[in-house]
């Protein structure tokens, strides 16, 4: 005998589903977790009691765990909005480099000029019209010509990365700083142009800043036009044409909000972190884990501020657990959770959608 | 994605010894005050490495987790040691450090230009931690930089590829156009011309510390215009691998990697930093730490020169140890005049010698090297 | 258990029963499809599944077949009791299902078709003897089919051929068929009749499901009626009526109502295409048609599926723009200036897609009442929320709540749905209201088709212009004033519905010219 699986799809959806859908695949990746770290010999409630206090119980710990979780919710945004549409733009990590290249030009360039509400605002608006810019080719070809974004998103990625690296290692161009001259910087922006910190802590504005941008996001796809033109457009394109809803506008217009959002995630890294055009402490990842974030959330705006402030503390515990005393567990094993959860939340979603069946077979069938 | 970030240092001796002077007053770290655990055994002092890469098991890193070993041997129950694989360099590495600090740990080294600004920041809020950053150029009161003088075994690497060539075109697999590098391939190229005048050296950049794809790549292109011994700067065996399977010969940089690519081996220039660790944790215990920009040589023993294989000529293989030997003593450096830039002007006059400043801003080729030193090409 | 002849039967019985269910019982979330069924099929006998949708006539065919399997009861294969787990193995008792949707890859010949997934059938595919067996099932049994022949250059009722001779090339002796001449003209309804007994003279069982009850009283021996998941009845075709079938299938009297218009029409049309051509990648899919709908009148458009209608209903709406040719709606040229320029001039539209085009699937109903309105940068829902229960009491449709997503509707809510909105909408817009309807009461149940019908008669007695566009012949006869019969793009056939014989518009249909 053996045994064959089958679905059926769900006839109705109850609403907490949507919420058992996350929370099941994070209760599951971290059993799986706890697992591998019985097997490699740690003992897994005092890794996950280091990790929950590292990142989210004293002001430190929740404060750093924000300050990650602040980009985090902008590319989680970024991605969810396009998602959410069926619009698969992978492409906020190099969003996020061409509104950092953006924003950290007006940061140098005007920032010393503006008092600090304006310098911020050159900032902020320039890194997201230079991700929108950057989303452009992605949001024309699909579009006007039918062209896969998530091949044209993923090859701009590698374009943005190589241009940041190439300002600042490969040129001597205007973000990079001529006084340093044994290892290429960029040149910092100026302080009118930082977005502040609260005291001695690593969290500020940027992340007010982004929790208003996600609270605006959710808005916008709930209570608009916009956003249900989006929505329809999203979810079933013979109806936008039936009801007169021009999709290739809704659709350009959808990626290049997903491509603003991105790079405004690059400007408020600038602002707030990295106050220069780093390109390796803004090549984090951050774009690619903003995908995750949202498909935890299941691509909803404010959920994904929940999902990022959680995957935040899970990257920020990562140095906890290395430096636990008796039991260093290494960086890998918090980056394994971060994945096994994005697989557990996949599968997750299958078990919201379709109702699971066991069914016995008799091996031979002749 | 290219992960470290090194480079040397800016100051001038001057500029260190005027810092240096200036932290007299701040007052370090302290002797073993036993940080704020309240529990009643005998406090360890805490020492912590933040690494760029994992320690893996050649490389960079990897030398310097074999100095944090050295360290715990020497020093064994008086201190404790705590190392964080994998962390990013940049604004993300700042939470890092604070976390390290007040974790209680007295010593934070780290190990990447990257972490330059962020451990800047949290040592101003930490004056009681001492923090050691190498290959930076900032420093403050309770922050140092480390780092050390590579191009002095990078020398007697170049005379092993210089007696090793057949087509007295060698190639160098070359990482950022950076000053580190910079002298690093003028130091090799030097060194060949030594046992061989007749010598050029092609370089190729890749932009990259640790890349084993591109690195072989790049090692590959320059085998393939005939080219038969390979130098580079970066962390892995690539370029060795090519040159292995090239039948070509080969210099590494970090570690002995001979048992990458046997064959090819040469030898290769090393890193030791297990004394500057534990003198530094000692200082910093005995009180008598004091900041400042540290530049080892093949003197201290911060650098060394791997092995040299048996393929190399015993006759060259004497002179690299005599040279080797007289450097150490000081009686000769690699950067001694007559030196041509490689557009045929005098650098340096005869018997003239480089100063540390000098080197440390070197940014031109040496006659007899083929590339760009701004990176172009 | 044998062989259990129960009482009452007829005579045939004797010659053994092939496949039967007793006592069946099949479960879905929320619903009960199957209730304690019992079903029994005798060698050489058509023996219809009639009821209305949902009824459950599909479920327990597709139990029958292999594709579920039922919570309770049993079925049996010759008597014995068998237990089927998949379509696979319900193909290796001799029992095999014709779908009402084909499952044929458009570019393999029909031959490759046929041998495709059979697992009698070796890694090395033999063409040439598959294609000499096709050739013999397809002659034995009258159905004229080139196994050379690529499918996608095949006629929908071709298509269905290939389907049947699948399923006798794996040698199955009893055929299911679900509803197969949705997608036939009278004319092909009538070919495939003769194959049905053909097979049946062979000595082959026919599951025949359907809702039409004229095919049913024409092609079947015995009939056994469903209704809400139960049987409610099992006779003999030649002991019943139509009309006794329907109150059976329906649980009340049924009268199938002619509905005309008043007469009395608007001055100018409504709804006028003018020479409309359109064409797709070389071939007119529209070929000059031009027609014209007055207010106070249905004209209604006939024929055979994938003869032009969608593309002339998307095209009259405004949304596709005809190569050549004018569209107007009151007078206004609309040709493809998008839906909203056809809404603007009064036009309005129920596409034959329910769920996908009409209605988006994944957005709450109240949504879907706001997707042909016009909108505000803030989204109004309070008005379309009130509109929308207002709507649900008034067509009693049966709908979790204003907020479900629209999915959850069967076809007949989702039809209401799309009409409530609609239709209010065309009441609400100027003098010119016209409005065209695609399939308005395909896979509707009996009671929401008169529904249906009977508020589409109320447009035009309002004075709306309304064009129905149905491949059910029978609907556009009893609803239509006058009846347009597309062929391949052109119309062949027009005039008032009570000039027109139902042999007409079939040659009509079929294009054959007279």
């Amino acid at each position: 005998m053996n045994l064959r699986i089958r679905l059926e799809r769900r006839m109705h959806q109850r609403w907490w589903y949507s919420l058992l859908a996350p929370t099941s695949a994070i209760v599951a990746a971290l059993c799986v977790g706890a697992v591998f770290l019985a097997v490699k010999g740690f003992d897994p409630v005092a890794v996950y009691r280091a990790l929950f206090e590292a990142s989210f119980t004293s002001l430190y710990g929740i404060t750093d765990s924000l300050s990650v979780a602040t980009p985090l919710i902008m590319t989680g945004l970024a991605a969810g909005i396009a998602f959410r549409m069926n619009l698969f733009n992978i492409g906020a990590e190099g969003q996020l480099y061409a509104g950092a290249i953006a924003g950290s030009w007006a940061g140098i360039a005007l920032g010393k000029n503006l008092p600090p509400v304006l310098a911020v605002t050159a900032v902020l608006v320039l890194s997201v019209l230079g991700g929108m810019l950057f989303a452009l080719p992605v949001a024309a070809f699909k579009a006007y010509l039918g062209t896969n974004e998530i091949i044209t998103s993923l090859m701009l990625t590698f374009v943005g990365l190589y241009l940041m690296r190439f300002l600042i290692y490969g040129s001597t161009s205007f973000w990079r700083d001529p006084a340093v001259t044994n290892f290429p910087q960029g040149k910092k922006i100026a302080n009118a142009a930082w977005l502040p910190l609260f005291g001695s802590y690593r969290t500020g504005w940027g992340l007010v800043l982004v929790v208003l941008v996600a609270f605006a996001v959710w808005a916008l796809v709930k209570y608009t036009k916009v956003g249900y033109d989006m929505s329809v457009v999203g979810s079933s394109p013979a109806a936008a044409r039936y009801a007169g809803i021009p999709s290739k506008r809704v659709v350009l217009g959808a990626l290049l909000l997903s491509g603003g959002l991105g790079g405004l995630a690059g400007g408020v890294e600038v602002a707030s972190r990295a106050h220069a055009l780093d390109p390796n402490g803004l090549a984090l990842g951050l774009g690619f884990s903003g995908i995750v974030v949202a498909a935890l959330a299941r691509y909803h705006p404010l959920g994904i501020i929940v999902v990022a402030v959680f995957l935040g503390g899970l990257r920020n515990a990562g140095a906890a657990l290395q430096s636990m005393p008796g039991q260093r567990v290494p960086a890998e094993v918090s980056l394994m959770l971060q994945g096994a959860i994005l697989l557990f939340a996949i599968g997750a979603e299958i078990f919201v959608r379709y109702r699971l069946h066991l069914v016995r077979r008799p091996a031979v069938t002749k | 994605m290219t992960r470290r970030r090194r480079a040397g240092i800016v100051l001038a001796a001057a500029a260190a010894l005027v810092a240096a002077c200036s932290s007299n007053t701040a007052g370090s770290g302290g002797n073993a005050t036993g940080g704020t655990s309240g529990t009643g055994t005998a406090a360890k002092v805490k020492v912590a490495f933040v690494y760029v890469g994992p320690v893996g098991d050649a490389g960079w890193t990897k030398k310097h987790d074999d100095g944090r070993k050295e360290l715990e041997a020497a020093l064994g129950d008086k201190i404790q040691t705590t190392f964080l694989e994998s962390v990013p360099e940049g604004a993300e590495s700042e939470a890092t450090f604070e976390r390290l600090a007040r974790e209680g740990n007295k010593v934070i080294f780290a190990t990447s230009f990257g972490y330059m600004d962020q451990m800047l920041a949290v040592a101003a809020k930490y004056p009681d931690v001492v923090f050691m950053h190498a290959t930076g150029y900032k420093t403050s009161a309770n922050m140092g930089t480390y780092f050390g003088a590579a191009e002095e075994a990078r020398y007697l690497s170049g005379m092993a590829a210089g007696s090793a060539t057949k087509s007295n075109k060698l190639g160098y697999v070359a990482a950022f156009p950076i000053p580190e590098v910079i002298r690093g391939i003028n130091a090799f190229t030097l060194g060949a011309q030594k046992v061989n005048p007749n010598v050029t050296v092609d370089v190729v950049w890749t932009s990259t510390w640790f890349n084993p794809t591109t690195e072989k790549e790049a090692a590959q292109s320059l085998l393939n215009k005939g080219i038969d011994v390979i130098g580079q700067h970066q962390d892995t065996p690539g370029p060795g691998e090519a040159a292995e399977a090239a039948g070509a010969k080969w210099v590494g940089y970090n570690d002995d990697m001979s048992r990458f690519a046997p064959k090819a081996w040469l030898t290769a220039p090393m890193w030791d930093w297990g004394p500057l660790y534990i003198k530094t944790v000692q200082d910093v215990m005995a009180g008598t730490w004091k900041t400042g920009q540290y530049y080892g040589t093949m003197a201290d023993g911060l650098v060394k020169l791997a092995p040299v294989a048996e393929s190399v000529p015993a006759d060259v293989r004497a002179a690299i140890e005599d040279t080797q030997k007289k450097i150490i003593s000081g009686e000769f450096a690699p950067f001694t005049g007559p030196i041509s830039k490689q557009d045929g002007s005098s650098a340096y006059a005869a018997g003239a010698k480089a100063t540390l400043e000098e080197l440390l801003k070197m940014d031109y080729f040496v006659k007899g090297v083929n590339g760009s030193a701004s990176g172009k090409g | 258990m044998s062989d259990n002849v129960l009482p009452g039967t007829t005579p045939a019985s004797s010659r053994g029963v092939a496949l039967a269910a007793r006592g069946v019982t099949k479960r879905f979330p929320g619903v009960l499809a199957n209730a304690d069924v019992d079903f029994e099929l005798l060698q050489g006998e058509v023996h219809t599944l009639l009821g209305e949708n949902g009824a459950g006539k599909s479920t327990l065919a597709a139990m029958l077949c292999g594709l579920y399997q039922p919570d309770e009861g049993q079925i049996y294969r010759s008597g014995k009791p068998i237990r089927l787990r998949s379509p696979r193995e319900g193909l290796a008792h001799g029992i095999g299902m014709v779908h009402q949707h084909f499952r044929l890859i458009p570019r393999f010949t029909v031959a490759e078709n046929v041998i495709l997934g059979d697992p009698k059938q070796s890694l090395l595919m033999k063409p040439g003897e598959a294609e000499r067996r096709v050739g013999e099932i397809s002659e034995r049994f009258g159905l004229p089919l080139d196994p050379r022949a690529v499918v996608s250059d095949l006629t929908v009722g071709q298509r269905q051929r290939v389907e049947i001779v699948k399923v006798l090339y794996r040698g199955a002796d009893v055929l299911l068929l679900d509803e197969p001449t949705a997608v036939l003209t009278p004319q092909e309804a009538e070919t495939l009749f003769a194959t049905v007994r053909s097979m049946t003279s062979e000595g082959k069982a026919v599951v025949f499901i359907s809702h039409k009850l004229g095919e049913v009283m024409a092609v079947s021996d015995r009939v056994t009626v469903m209704r809400a998941g139960r049987v409610t009845g099992e006779v003999a075709t030649k002991d019943t009526s139509a009309r006794n079938l329907a109150e059976l299938m329906v649980g009340r009297p049924v009268e199938q109502t002619v509905r005309r218009g008043t007469g009395q029409t608007s001055a100018t049309p409504y709804l006028e295409a003018h020479a409309v051509r359109l064409a797709d990648a070389g071939r007119n899919v529209l070929d000059d048609v031009t027609l014209s709908v007055h207010g106070g009148e249905i004209v209604g458009i006939a024929g055979v599926a994938g003869n032009g209608q969608r593309e002339l209903a998307t095209t009259l709406a405004g949304i596709t723009a005809p190569t050549s040719g004018s569209v107007r709606v009151g007078g206004v040229d609309i040709g493809g200036k998008g839906a909203k320029a056809a809404r603007h001039a009064g036009l309005t539209f129920v596409p034959e897609d329910r769920l996908g085009t009409g209605l988006v699937p994944g957005l709450s109903l109240t949504d879907n009442m706001l997707l042909t309105r016009r909108r505000s940068f803030f989204v109004n829902r309070r008005a379309a929320r009130a509109e929308l229960a207002e709507a649900i009491e008034r067509f009693e449709i049966k709908a979790p709540g204003t907020e479900a997503e629209a999915r959850v509707l069967s076809g007949g809510n989702a039809q209401k749905v799309l009409l409530a909105r609609e239709v209010s909408d065309a009441a609400k817009d100027g003098d010119v209201r016209a409005l065209i309807v695609s399939s308005p009461t395909r896979g509707l149940d009996i009671g929401a088709a008169e529904f249906v019908r009977e508020l589409l008669h109320q447009v035009r007695v309002d004075g709306g212009a309304v064009l129905v566009i149905s491949e059910d012949l029978d609907e556009v006869r009893s609803l239509a004033d006058r009846i347009v019969v597309l062929y391949r793009g052109q119309i062949v056939l027009s005039g008032a519905s009570e000039e027109l014989t139902v042999e007409q518009i079939g040659m009509a249909m079929a294009g054959v010219k007279e």
